[in-house]
């Protein structure tokens, strides 16, 4: 704002000088200006921190009255969203069993690779242990599988490994340390939870996202993360994750 | 965080050479906390958690009353249209491949304004065919309902654009006065007085120190007061008499302008 001349004697004489008056003024007229002028552009990163303070204030701001019925409105918004992505939250169901898988020793020597057959006839999956683990860039199949785990109840008969989950990749769904179960196949589905590899970066465990003739999008539920491509090749995919072990809190 | 790529039984999340994307805006980060509890909270809408949709609710739905209270949306209508909106936004957000902002507050709320303004632009459409239809020739009831909704036929009988109508114009002159006399940061910053922000706030938006921040604070306010009181002085009375009504000066100047401005015309006449 430009320096300026003084305040005209008219304007002075109607606070009679008075600074309490002139500041209650001042005070009118900054209320009145956020009353009726624009709001400041939400889409302005400047102005973000702004409108994070503004929605918690506002909050805070409730009266009890106006509580009240935020709750109850909140209460009815839930139910409704949460019945509106049933279909979509019964997709994002994974079978659990609490606590952490029992192992025995494997039946059959060798790697993995010769392994998983043999612990399929005696409907068991064969376990990867991260003391075992392969530095970035080995082959999963070429590790050698010292343990299986039964298959639990209700698991249909198939090819199965079991890995150990690090990152917070998949949070709230899955946890660091949490053991998955993948029914071993080259099937990408939509929306289903897969083990892929990423050419040069190792084996990650992902949503499928869209599914194209060239690639295939792995997305994470953290959103910390973007989502990933990797090329349509069968030979990426491990397979997809039908139960996992928790032993996490959220899972009692 | 483990890095999944060293070991091949181990997998999870993406290594750290693909942390998760710069996050840093010029000069407007969130506090860690915000964003965390931001980006948690989105999280656990993507695998439809109820209680995170509660919590979206409660989270933003004063913002949007207030937005639509601005906005002069009409008050009967406020629940409705920022609840709709929650709806829409947080299946948005849901998704997995959604963008996830920086700023949910302010992501929201920008995402809200616009939906008002489009809202507005419908609405004076519809009202502009619906005086259409009403002033054409043979046009019959029929040819009003068909086009009107609920809404538009409530605002063929409210005020044009806006739900709640229009400042007059002595203070929409005020408002544009002010905007050429102050900078954008002048009315940031009058904008947040208005909010009550606190200045220890506002000396940490705008990196400064406090007595820094309270300084500018009361600078801005004096001069304003006194551009305005200047502004004043070379309008017509009536309009003098409004502008004076904003600053609380209603029972002394405001009330004698009016007085004279009636006299006058009516010695005119």
């Amino acid at each position: 704002m430009r320096e300026h001349d003084d305040e005209t004697p008219k304007a002075r004489a109607a606070t009679g000088g008075d600074p309490h008056a002139e500041q209650r003024e001042a005070d009118r007229l900054v209320q009145w200006l956020g009353e009726h002028g624009e709001l400041p552009d939400p889409s302005d990163a400047a102005n973000a921190p702004f409108y994070d303070w503004w929605s918690r204030e506002l909050r805070a701001r409730e009266g009890s009255a106006a509580r009240a019925e935020s709750e109850r409105l909140a209460d009815e918004f839930a139910a409704r969203m949460v019945a509106r992505t049933s279909s979509g939250a019964k997709r994002n169901a994974l079978a659990t069993v609490v606590g952490a898988p029992a192992g025995r020793p494997s039946e059959s020597g060798g790697s993995m690779r010769s392994s998983i057959e043999a612990a399929e006839r005696a409907r068991s999956a064969v376990v990867l242990d991260h003391a075992v683990a392969a530095g970035a860039g080995r082959d999963l199949w070429d590790e050698p599988a010292e343990r299986w785990v039964e298959l639990p109840a209700g698991v249909p008969d198939g090819r199965y490994v079991v890995l150990t989950v690090a990152g917070d990749s998949m949070h709230p769904m899955l946890h660091a340390g949490d053991s998955v179960l993948v029914r071993v196949g080259p099937e990408v589905v939509r929306q289903s939870i897969v083990v892929a590899r990423r050419p040069d970066d190792g084996y990650v465990v992902k949503r499928v996202g869209a599914v194209t003739a060239r690639d295939v999008e792995l997305t994470s539920l953290n959103p910390a993360y973007p989502p990933v491509r990797i090329p349509r090749d069968e030979r990426l995919v491990v397979g997809t994750v039908v139960l996992r072990w928790c032993g996490h809190e959220s899972a009692r | 965080m483990e890095r999944e790529g060293d070991v091949g039984s181990k997998i999870g999340g993406h290594g750290e050479q693909e942390a998760p994307p710069a996050l840093e805006r010029r000069g407007a980060a969130a506090p860690d906390d915000q964003r965390s509890a931001d980006r948690a909270l989105v999280a656990r809408l993507r695998v439809h958690d109820e209680a995170a949709y509660r919590e979206f609710f409660l989270r933003h739905r004063p913002l949007l009353l207030e937005l639509a209270r601005r906005g002069r949306v009409r008050p009967e209508l406020r629940d409705e249209i920022a609840g709709d909106f929650l709806e829409r936004i947080s299946m948005k957000l849901a998704r997995p491949t959604s963008v996830v902002p920086d700023h949910l507050a302010a992501y929201v709320a920008a995402a809200f304004t616009r939906h008002l303004i489009d809202r507005a632009r419908a609405r004076r459409s519809r009202s502009a065919a619906l005086r259409e239809a009403m002033t054409a020739r043979d046009s019959g009831e029929w040819v009003v309902s068909s086009l009107s909704s609920e809404d538009a036929l409530r605002a063929s009988v409210g005020a044009g654009g806006r739900d709640d109508g229009e400042l007059p114009a002595a203070l929409r002159a005020l408002l544009g006065f002010v905007e050429s006399e102050t900078s954008e940061e002048e009315r940031r910053l009058l904008w947040w007085l208005a909010e009550r922000v606190p200045q220890r706030q506002i000396a940490e938006w705008t990196g400064v120190s406090h007595g820094a921040a309270r300084l500018r604070v009361m600078r801005l306010r004096a001069k304003l007061r006194q551009r305005i009181l200047t502004y004043v002085a070379g309008q017509p009375p009536d309009e003098r008499a409004a502008v004076l009504r904003v600053l609380g000066r209603a029972a002394t100047e405001a009330e004698a302008s009016s007085g004279r401005v009636t006299a006058g015309r009516e010695s005119d006449a």
